[in-house]
């Protein structure tokens, strides 16, 4: 008999810790969460908790509020918090909305709202008030779960969505059926029983369509209304209010104009528009996703025991099994594997890994078990690293946002105060006109368009150029970035790609061949050429054993019975102490550098090398790019001087430098980034890393500079149109040349078309 | 003119079918992922 079977017979009891119905004999849990939690208060003697809490009147608003389960809980060094999908946030002043909303929930402190990921994270005491905070947001309209919950975070939010689109669409064609025969009817004439019948079903029509499709729309602008704010849905939301309620009055007096059809096409066109663009994030989204490497919901403890990354301290024991994604930066232990490291620097080939190894998070163990000691938490690991540095990213908001969120909301004003002043207008001229031309002034002058489409286009450009490997700082970097008029890059690790060709070798190819075997696990520079070169030349490396890499000496191994080491200078082999076979390590330009430099130059950039290396290679560099302004020598403080003497000519620099020695340089200059991926994550002082996870650390910056020009000439066209279209429409509308129906096509028209111009912005430039 | 509330209801009959159907292929989760059908042809079948 299963433990179901079991509970089946037993009367349903409140959980003793929280109420939910739980299976009985008393005290009786819903769940081993509760169960913990009042094991816990009992244990600290602290049961007046329970006395205390049924005495208290239930906080306004959050009766009922579901549980939330307390492993969706995320325990920072700055408290605990939550991180809920939210679905039906579409703009700026949606996220302010929320973040005043939530404030005065008990028990909820600091909210951050990520329109991009369509995410919230709250700050709150306990489980009790993350779910205070998810009935909050459900009540005005945002509906919200817990983002751990893994895959369908957000898949019943996405579901609700399209169902009333779809809804919303069968009912506005069937609704333009009648509208159709209503207006031949008055065209050709109509049994008047037949034209009063197809008011009435008309009106039937609608009342899902505002129940159930518009419902959202309407709910967010009255929470709006009751915070005593302004949202861009309010003029909408009036707009339906008014014609859906002027048409039962018309249907139910049997005499009058009725706008069911104008109402249907505007909820319908509505909420399309809204579709797109929530695509279009979600679509973002899930490419940064996919950018930033899987992330690995599970960890093995030593033991078995399986647990959230989330939950490993520093020090914790875990087992990787082959397959197994390394969930947080880990050391290895015992056990040796072939390991795929490419989130770490790109490179596909498998190394191999043993005790000793340190294996970043992201990681993908291939071949062999092992165990490993916990470096770093889940969110100081690298990945995590590199994901918060995103996250917050897109949290802020640019200036132009912001901008764009001020006027709309000055607009959104502007559009009601017109619309009350065009309905007492033509309470004069022709009273029957008043309620038509209110709607459609209205509807046609919402500024949707720009609330929508500026952050959407900031959010679009800001993932396009990360999946292109430039993960900037924020929008605004890319508001400089397309301003730059010179660029400056540094040498080495830029224009070089760090990892230099072995370009002579004076001993035979089974000394390379051994060479490269004690250089296999090795991420050094020279210790790649070799490997690499081995490689080119089809060799079969041995099998080593033992590794060992002392910084700026060399790498050892045990390759069969000798003990090989390979080091400097340049890469000298030496077989058990003697020295038989050197190469000499260059250090070649990157393969698509010329190309990206051409690129840059096609822009119409200056362009200027500035180098630590010796001139002689410096001069090298610049003829093979063709760039006549090659300085060799410099130091890092002669590189902040030069890049400062342009700002203060009034040339906008963009430096491209190692975030490491160039920290002053990067920092002078308007834009400053910084190559080296995810191994090097050198934010503090860049605005920007380049080549995380990706190929191509220069075409990146090509790709930015050319995205960051787009984004500059889209917002300012898509400025340019909503307000001549807002000017114009709006003057028709209230002319009364523009209908009720005309304004519900126009207005979502004009949105879907910047919120399509704003999307690209994430795609090829 | 007597057939016109024959036709109407019969209309609405068909499209209430239609957004009947909709509303269980939604639920179904027959929308929840439109791209990964195209691949799925793509994938080996597991016999």
């Amino acid at each position: 008999m299963s433990r179901a079977e079991a509970a089946g017979g037993l009367q349903s009891v409140p959980c003793a810790h929280c109420g939910e119905p739980a299976a009985g004999p008393a005290p009786a849990f819903c769940c081993t969460g509760c169960e913990a939690a009042h094991g816990a208060i009992h244990a600290a003697g602290l049961q007046d908790y329970y006395r205390l809490r049924d005495s208290m009147p239930a906080p306004v608003g959050v009766t009922g509020a579901p549980p939330v389960d307390p492993g969706c809980l995320v325990v920072g060094p700055r408290g605990t918090h939550v991180d809920l999908a939210v679905s039906g946030m579409h703009c700026a002043s949606c996220a302010w909305l929320i973040e005043e909303l939530l404030q005065p929930v008990p028990g909820v402190g600091a909210v951050r709202v990520s329109l991009a990921r369509e995410q919230v994270r709250v700050e709150v005491d306990d489980a009790a008030a993350a779910g205070a905070a998810i009935a909050r947001l459900a009540d005005v309209g945002y509906p919200a779960r817990t983002r751990t919950g893994g895959e369908d975070a957000g898949r019943a939010g996405r579901r609700q969505e399209l169902l009333r689109l779809g809804v919303a669409g069968a009912i506005a064609m069937n609704t333009m059926l009648f509208a159709v025969g209503l207006y031949a009817g008055e065209a050709f004439g109509m049994a008047p029983g037949l034209e009063q019948a197809f008011r009435w079903l008309s009106l039937m029509l609608a009342l899902p369509l505002v129940g159930f499709c518009a419902a959202p729309i309407l709910q967010r602008a009255t929470a709006a209304l009751q915070a005593r704010q302004i949202h861009v849905d309010v003029p909408v939301a009036l707009a339906i209010v008014v014609m859906f309620g002027a048409s039962v009055a018309a249907t139910v007096r049997g005499e009058g104009a009725v706008w069911f059809d104008s109402l249907a096409m505007l909820v319908v066109l509505l909420l399309g528009g809204r579709a797109v663009d929530g695509a279009v994030r979600r679509k973002a989204s899930e490419r940064l996703e996919g950018l930033l490497g899987r992330r690995e919901r599970t960890a093995r403890r030593l033991g078995g025991a399986v647990v959230s990354p989330e939950h490993l301290q520093s020090g914790d024991r875990i087992e990787l099994r082959p397959g197994d994604v390394v969930p947080v930066d880990a050391v290895i232990t015992s056990g040796t594997s072939e390991v795929d490291l490419a989130v770490w620097d790109g490179e596909p080939e498998p190394r191999p890994a043993g005790p000793g190894t340190e294996l970043p998070a992201g990681a993908q163990v291939l071949t062999g078990s092992l165990e490993a000691t916990v470096l770093r938490p889940a969110s100081e690991s690298t990945l995590g690293r590199l994901r918060r540095q995103v996250e917050e990213t897109l949290a802020r908001r640019a200036p132009e946002e912001l901008l764009a969120d001020r006027v709309a909301r000055g607009f959104v004003v502007a559009v009601l105060v017109l619309a009350g002043g065009v309905a007492a207008a033509w309470s004069f001229v022709d009273p029957t006109q008043v309620v038509p031309v209110t709607v459609a002034v209205l509807v046609v002058a919402c500024p949707c368009a720009l609330a929508l489409a500026t952050p959407l286009a900031f959010a679009a450009a800001v993932h396009g150029s990360a999946a292109r490997g430039l993960i900037v700082r924020d929008g605004g970097v890319l508001s400089a970035l397309a301003s730059v008029e010179r660029v400056a890059l540094d040498k080495t690790g830029t224009l070089t790609a760090g990892r230099g060709v072995l370009r002579s070798w004076n001993g035979t190819d089974e000394q390379l061949a051994v060479a490269a075997a004690a250089c296999r696990p090795s991420l050094h520079p020279v210790a790649r050429a070799v490997v690499d070169a081995a490689r080119n030349r089809g060799l079969a490396v041995p099998l080593a054993a033992d590794f060992a890499e002392e910084v700026g000496v060399g790498v050892t191994a045990q390759v069969g019975a000798s003990a090989v080491a390979v080091g400097a200078p340049g890469a000298t082999l030496r077989i058990d102490g003697i020295e038989v076979a050197t190469g000499a390590v260059h250090d070649a330009l990157r393969p698509d550098a010329v190309d990206a430099v051409s690129a840059l130059r096609s822009l119409g950039l200056e362009l200027t090398v500035l180098s630590g290396d010796q001139q002689a290679a410096v001069d090298d560099a610049g003829q093979a790019l063709r760039v006549a302004d090659a300085r060799g020598g410099q130091t890092p403080a002669d590189k902040a001087a030069a890049v400062r003497a342009w700002e203060a000519g009034g040339e906008r620099v963009l430096f491209v430098g190692d975030g490491l020695n160039d920290s002053e340089a990067l920092a002078s200059a308007s834009v400053g980034l910084a190559p080296g991926g995810a191994v090097d994550l050198s934010v503090e002082t860049a605005d920007g890393v380049l080549g995380a996870g990706t190929t191509g650390d220069l075409s990146a910056v090509v790709d930015g500079v050319r995205r960051a020009r787009r984004l500059r000439a889209v917002l300012r066209s898509n400025l340019a149109l909503s307000l001549t279209y807002n000017l114009i429409a709006t003057s028709l509308a209230a002319a009364g040349i523009i209908g009720p129906l005309g304004a519900a096509v126009l207005m979502p028209l004009s949105s879907i078309v910047v919120v399509a111009r704003s999307a690209q912005l994430a795609g090829e430039v | 003119m007597g057939m016109v509330p024959v036709l109407v209801g019969l209309s609405m009959l068909l499209a209430a079918v239609g957004v009947g159907l909709f509303v269980w292929a939604v639920r179904d989760g027959q929308y929840d992922d439109v791209e990964a059908e195209a691949w799925r042809i793509l994938h080996e079948e597991k016999p």
